[in-house]
């Protein structure tokens, strides 16, 4: 295995609230590889994304307490000064958010933002940044860069303002690029899109791309290896096969089940109901003592799952990548 | 293909939703929607207009779902608020139960309206967060004169709250206080309120996770088995509709493009645009997700203001021929489904026989 180009170990992220210490992130690790896709899923509040927010200093630090580690090209992140962790951003790790209005500014040309993107990696003369904003716009696929680059966000369609924002993040040429939901906000056809050029984007430069989202469909078509998190924690992790075809932990399995699928041949009529899961995500603020999942969870296997959290063990039978953390153990997965 | 019933009106037979023969629950007929555009000016009145809903022809048959499936600003909302007179239509009629809505006095309307309801998108935007949930619940009833009298009232709404799996002591709760699944069963309760026979189910699970997705969907469908309800179930997630609907629309720029059985829309779509939706809709299997060709469509969907001349998804469309931009295409019949009983596909392509409606 090549060295990976991200390397997290034991991630906590608590926040500050008036009611306590809320528990986000709870002892995550991780590699991504060069050129390989590493997909963390979760539903909201799982801290999916909070997790990677941490990375690169982006929570706000009076209210956000990190520890642990992440080494990105063998420098350490955590505890970094916003100085230090400047020049990273981007041009280390790039990210592409949800919203793409939200995240441009609205009163400048998307020329304007991108050319600002390439001078903050680097001096650079105008005319050049300007040049190389217009490549950057062709290589994202916008049809007739020149003069798309003097357009304003709300000219745009959402399809486009994504793929500006992609432009943006590419600015710097990442070696790691994250997707928070990046594709959650557009229609499936545009979503097509987006995975089809973020897929070709990262063969052509082996980026390493860390997708976050709560849609397993998407994982199942782009990911090389998915981490699934719940109340903060992850509950399993294994290679994109090994999860769906043999999924352990109660939690995977449940998401799985609940998930309609659009080439079930059957009629509606036909078709059993989704399987669901009960009640809701703890409380991050008082957090369960044993399993997280233990409230929500219908075969509560183990005396144990109530009072220890279950601690991520590798999966007898499966490789030593594919590791769930559930006192519960299915015959013949 | 069938080309030589190249004209005919399509009027699907059938199916275990309301026998054939039995007058549809709603019947939408050349319906249109257009919104003006105001221009920058002021007194310089309209620039044109969005034509969201642009001669849709649709019925709704009784106890079926039928899900209504496009991508953002085909006009698919704007439609279900139509069939319920929540906008008002451009051109065209609407008949509920026989009933011409579209030329009815407000005053008989509202008396209607207690058959036909309304659940959201985002149940905490459509929730005054200022009332009590039960207070919400029990609007419909006054308005309606239902249930009349204090405690009559109180127990019906929480007759309600139980049908929907929620704690009827919980009623004196504020919306903030209830998780978003939890929200969404209250706008279900609350659209249940005045006894409906129709409802519009717009966009009802997009705003919630996957686990209470499912909750929430298993929910319309244990209600609509118990009351006997019909659904429209507006979604851009196919997936979803297909869990749920009998039949299925599939709605481009302003048109419905193709109608017919869920299963057969989605198993063996017979327009290019549904092809091209069904090919996108990630499926959560790997090695299906592999073997899967996917038709990525090219470029953006036009403005709805202008759309492009004769049929409107020429210009990305993958198969696109010498037809497609002089004659707008008729939703005509496909796939040789037509004999009584069965369920009838239709689609509005020229691949299937040139066809031109005149405007």
């Amino acid at each position: 295995m090549t060295e990976p180009v991200l390397s997290v170990r034991d991630l906590n992220v608590g926040f500050r609230t008036s009611r306590g210490l809320a528990h986000v992130v709870n002892g995550i690790s991780y590699d991504v590889q060069p050129g390989e896709t590493l997909a963390i899923v979760g539903e909201s509040g799982s801290g999916k994304s909070v997790g990677t927010l941490a990375l690169l200093g982006l929570l706000p630090p009076g209210v956000a307490k990190v520890s642990g580690s992440a080494v990105f090209a063998g420098e350490e992140l955590i505890g970094r000064s916003e100085e230090k962790l400047r020049p990273i951003r981007g041009a280390g790790i790039g990210m592409v958010f949800q919203d793409p209005m939200t995240s441009l500014n609205p009163v400048l040309t998307v020329g304007r933002q991108i050319v600002e993107a390439v001078r903050a990696h680097g001096p650079m003369p105008k005319a050049a940044a300007r040049a190389r904003a217009e490549e950057l716009l062709a290589e994202v696929g916008i049809p007739d860069p020149r003069s798309r680059a003097d357009a304003f966000p709300h000219q745009l369609s959402g399809g486009m303002r994504q793929r500006v924002m992609i432009a943006i993040a590419l600015a710097g040429d990442p070696k790691v690029l994250i997707a928070d939901e990046a594709t959650t906000a557009l229609d499936v056809t545009v979503q097509a899109q987006i995975i089809e050029l973020i897929g070709r984007l990262q063969s052509e430069h082996s980026t390493g791309v860390i997708w976050i989202t709560h849609d397993l469909g998407v994982v199942a078509g782009i990911a090389d290896h998915v981490l699934v998190m719940y109340a903060g924690r992850c509950v399993e992790e294994g290679s994109v096969d090994e999860l769906f075809d043999r999924p352990v932990h109660p939690y995977t399995r449940g998401l799985l089940g609940s998930m309609p699928l659009v080439d079930d041949p059957r009629p509606a009529r036909e078709r059993d109901p989704l399987s669901t899961m009960p009640g809701l995500p703890p409380d991050p603020v008082r957090l369960p003592p044993g399993c997280s999942f233990y409230p929500r969870c219908t075969i509560r296997a183990d005396e144990r799952c109530r009072t220890e959290v279950p601690p991520l063990v590798p999966i007898a039978g499966s490789s030593d990548r594919h590791r769930a953390a559930t006192f519960y153990a299915p015959e013949g997965v | 293909m069938t080309g030589d019933d190249a004209t005919t009106v399509v009027e699907p037979v059938g199916g275990h939703a309301g026998g054939a023969g039995e007058p549809p629950l709603v019947r939408a007929t050349a319906l249109k929607v257009h919104f003006p555009i105001r221009s920058g000016t002021p007194l310089r009145g309209t620039a044109g207009h969005v034509r969201a809903v642009d001669g849709v022809d649709l019925e709704v048959r009784r106890g079926e779902t039928l899900g209504l499936v496009g991508e953002s600003g085909c006009g698919k909302s704007t439609l279900g608020s139509a069939l319920l007179r929540l906008v008002e239509p451009t051109g065209g009629t609407v008949e509920f139960d026989g009933a011409d809505v579209t030329s009815m006095a407000k005053s008989q309307l509202r008396a209607l309206r207690r058959r036909m309801a309304m659940i959201f998108q985002d149940p905490y935007a459509s929730l005054d967060p200022r009332r009590t949930v039960g207070d919400s619940i029990a609007e419909p009833l006054s308005i309606h004169g239902l249930y009349r009298g204090r405690g009559r009232r109180r127990g019906r709404v929480g007759e309600l709250m139980e049908l929907v799996g929620l704690s009827p002591d919980h009623a004196n709760r504020y919306p903030h206080e209830f998780s978003g699944g939890q929200r969404q069963r209250v706008g279900i309760a609350r659209a249940l309120a005045g006894e409906p026979d129709f409802i519009v189910c717009d966009e009802p699970i997009a705003s919630l996770d996957v686990s209470v997705q499912a909750q929430v969907v298993n929910l319309l469908m244990r209600l609509q088995r118990e009351l006997g309800l019909t659904y429209l179930f507006v979604s851009h997630d196919l997936a979803a509709v297909r869990q749920v609907a009998d039949r299925v629309a599939v709605m481009y720029l302003g048109r419905v493009v193709e109608l017919g059985p869920a299963e057969t829309v989605a198993g063996s779509p017979q327009h290019p645009y549904t092809e091209a939706l069904v090919s996108a809709v990630p499926v959560p299997d790997p090695q299906r997700e592999r073997e899967r060709e996917r038709i990525v469509l090219r470029g953006d969907v036009p403005s709805p203001a202008a759309p492009p001349s004769g049929c409107r998804f020429r210009t990305r469309c993958p198969k696109v021929f010498e037809p497609c931009p002089d004659h707008d295409p008729v939703l005509q019949i496909v796939g040789g489904t037509t004999s009584e009983g069965s369920l009838a596909q239709a689609a509005a392509c020229h691949l299937h026989g040139v066809t031109d409606q005149s405007p």
